[in-house]
């Protein structure tokens, strides 16, 4: 397994973990080029970093798990999955991962920038970068709302 | 790179309301790091990049996805570089990510804490469609 996406996997748990008070379970990894970036729906969030390491991380939210992870960090039930309070939430929740992934990246002197979150909504998106030497797929399952979270990293290290 | 004429057509009513935007059906992303954090993205539909990806390969192979996408992502790593230069010029030094393709129907981005978005539009007449380019981000 690639070290970025053992990373991810530390990152979300301690994210999740930290910020929401939720486990995740990692179901799994796949690091095949292509993998599972086609035919996503729902809300898709989105930061980059550049340097040393240079790519960006993609995570997949479903409208209920997003509307249920903002009422659990605000405290306030959003009335839909596009209330700008949802898109705040899952931006520092991909922004607080991918810190905590390059914190991790950093140790072993793949430094970078972070840029600002972005929140994607669609149907069928799709993601495929372009030069990128590293995909990883990897699929968590939170137990306790009964859902799974899709995270991509795309990278390329220099 | 395309010797194609363009076309500016009127500043889009998303100019300087940084919050959220709607895409076209395929985008060439590439992020900014440092003294300012953001994104450039390359956008149009996906007939068009169909044809310019026809235009720079020419004959030299078949064109289909990956062609396509790698001809959206070359676009949107050369107008970051370009845009990186100035405001490397001005003083704002900045990283690039590499490029991403991101594709969807329809395709709605929004973001939080930016300071400022610019929307240009540009109608390509030989091609029949138009393409464009934002930049949206905050500087330090």
């Amino acid at each position: 397994m690639h070290f970025l996406s053992e990373f991810t996997q530390k990152a979300v748990a301690e994210v999740y973990g930290t910020m929401l008070g939720l486990s995740v379970e990692h179901v799994r990894t796949d690091e095949s080029h292509g993998a599972s970036s086609t035919g996503i729906n729902g809300l898709v969030s989105n930061v980059g970093f550049a340097g040393r390491i240079s790519g960006g991380l993609y995570m997949n939210h479903g409208d209920k798990l997003a509307c249920d992870i903002t009422e659990r960090l605000i405290g306030m039930r959003p009335a839909s999955a596009d209330d700008a309070e949802v898109a705040d939430v899952l931006g520092e929740i991909a922004n607080m991962v991918t810190g905590t992934m390059k914190k991790h990246t950093s140790a072993l002197g793949y430094n970078g920038w972070l840029s600002t979150p972005l929140i994607m909504r669609g149907e069928q998106i799709s993601l495929e970068p372009k030069d990128a030497t590293v995909h990883s797929y990897n699929v968590f399952r939170i137990p306790d709302l009964d859902a799974e979270i899709g995270v991509w990293v795309f990278a390329k290290l220099q | 790179m395309l010797n194609q004429i363009i076309e500016p057509l009127p500043v889009s009513a998303e100019e300087g309301k940084p919050g959220s935007l709607e895409l076209h059906g395929i985008n060439g992303s590439v992020g900014f790091g440092g003294k300012m954090t953001g994104n450039l993205f390359f956008s149009t539909s996906p007939e068009i990049a169909e044809k310019m990806a026809h235009i720079i390969i020419g004959g030299l192979c078949e064109v289909g996805p990956k062609e396509i996408c790698d001809v959206v992502g070359e676009i949107a790593n050369m107008l970051a570089g370009g845009c990186k230069s100035r405001l490397c010029d001005a003083g704002i030094t900045v990283v690039m990510t590499i490029p991403n393709i991101i594709r969807g129907q329809p395709l709605k981005v929004s973001a939080k804490n930016l300071t400022f978005l610019v929307r240009r539009s540009f109608k390509v007449p030989a091609l029949g469609g138009e393409v464009d380019v934002i930049l949206l981000g905050k500087i330090e």
